[in-house]
């Protein structure tokens, strides 16, 4: 099932019409089975305006906080903000089907007509108040200004690319094209930096986690040696 | 009679009346008018009746019943119709059931940024705007003409009204969205 992003009006309709074609009824246990799901599918989206990606994000991280805490039982007194995901979504089910009903209403075209307006025939001048000055210009620009609520700024940061985990990965896994065994030491080869360095290491656990490789050390600090599973 | 003068006013007027202006016109206290006022809107809310008098806050207008509407149709031909996209839909039912109400409350429920939405339901002049000294505190609700376009002379009339405009959890969880801000 493919389905494009460009289709859904935002995050809660994404989830709904996850959690629809699983036949699930909206709860937590629900969300955090579809938390993959969601996030595979923003993961297929290549370029998105950034404003409209952070609402998708947000939800993101909301699923995948319930995810860990279905994993975890323990996190569970941590926070209890967590039915909120739920709830909203159920709330916003309410006004979508509500949004059915009304399109329903708009399709019967039954409408009603008022009097027109008659076009004004007058010509109208611009004839500013004798008080209008630029001191009262000035006034109102400052008392707009100071209508304007003073965001936090939050300090920028820029992250300097190194290399994706996702294209470690598929590093790692050409290493092991022809071969079964390889050392960390082989993977690190080509790697310029520490922080390279981590990102292969990320890769490792993330290919163990896929049952794709297996790690051996024999002792602490020692070699590690990696192994291709077999399939 | 007050009844029969308030009548007049909202015959004659060409746009939308408000109660205030209307106690002004009449020199008469408010609450007197909207007594008049609940005389007036059961004699036009019948069935049969060719005009019906549309509610939408404080605000009034005559307007033809939604049932003529083919007819009438023909006979006004300047409505111009385009259809509304489905995240149009979506924001205009939200407002329609809570309004008047905010941008923060409006994205709160939807979960997406509605700024760009509600600017273009604005130059369609299907939503109302109030604005409030705080930038970014207006208020929004459905206009006459959207009203008219639904045929519908109070949101009362609006499937399921009383449970989406009133609803517990929605208070709550907008309440929580005010506490994290």
């Amino acid at each position: 099932m493919k389905i494009k992003l460009e289709k859904f009006e935002g995050p809660l309709d994404l989830l709904c019409q996850l959690i629809d074609s699983q036949k699930l009824d909206i709860t937590e246990v629900a969300l955090a089975e579809v938390a993959e799901q969601y996030i595979e599918y923003l993961d297929e989206i290549e370029e998105v305006n950034p404003e409209d990606l952070a609402d998708f994000l947000v939800v993101a991280s909301r699923l995948l906080y319930l995810k860990s805490r279905a994993l975890l039982p323990g996190l569970d007194s941590l926070d209890e903000d967590t039915t909120d995901l739920e709830e909203q979504l159920k709330l916003y089910k309410k006004f979508y089907d509500a949004s059915k009903l009304i399109e329903k209403i708009l399709d019967k075209g039954e409408m009603s007509f008022a009097r027109k307006e008659e076009r004004a025939m007058v010509n109208y001048k611009f004839v500013p108040r004798a008080s209008l000055n630029t001191e009262l210009l000035k006034k109102t620009l400052l008392g707009i200004i100071g209508g304007i609520e003073v965001k936090q700024r939050l300090p920028e940061r820029s992250m300097k690319e190194v290399i994706s985990i996702k294209q470690k990965i598929q590093e790692i896994r050409d290493v092991f094209r022809d071969r079964q065994e390889a050392g960390f030491g082989d993977v690190l080869k080509d790697s310029s930096n520490r922080k390279e360095v981590i990102i292969s290491f990320l890769g490792l656990l993330e290919l163990v986690k896929q049952r794709y490789i297996h790690i051996d050390q024999g002792e602490m600090f020692g070699s590690i040696v990696i192994r291709k599973k077999d399939i | 009679m007050l009844t029969s003068i308030i009548e007049s006013v909202l015959f004659v007027s060409n746009k939308p009346i408000s109660i205030k202006e209307l106690a002004r016109i009449c020199e008469r206290k408010k609450d007197e008018i909207e007594l008049a006022l609940d005389s007036l809107k059961e004699k036009y809310g019948s069935e049969e009746s060719g005009i019906n008098l549309l509610q939408n806050g404080e605000n009034l207008e005559m307007v033809t019943n939604p049932k003529n509407s083919q007819l009438i149709s023909g006979l006004v031909k300047d409505e111009v119709k385009s259809e509304l996209t489905r995240p149009q839909l979506e924001t205009l039912t939200v407002i329609a059931y809570r309004g008047p109400i905010s941008k923060l409350e409006l994205e709160q429920i939807r979960g997406v940024n509605c700024s760009l939405i509600l600017r273009n339901l604005l130059i369609k002049g299907l939503v109302m705007v109030e604005e409030d000294k705080v930038v970014d505190n207006n208020t929004y609700s459905i206009s006459m003409e959207f009203m008219r376009h639904l045929g519908i002379n109070s949101f009362e009339e609006l499937p399921n009204y009383v449970e989406l405009s009133k609803s517990e959890e929605l208070d709550d969880v907008i309440k929580e969205s005010k506490e994290i801000d």
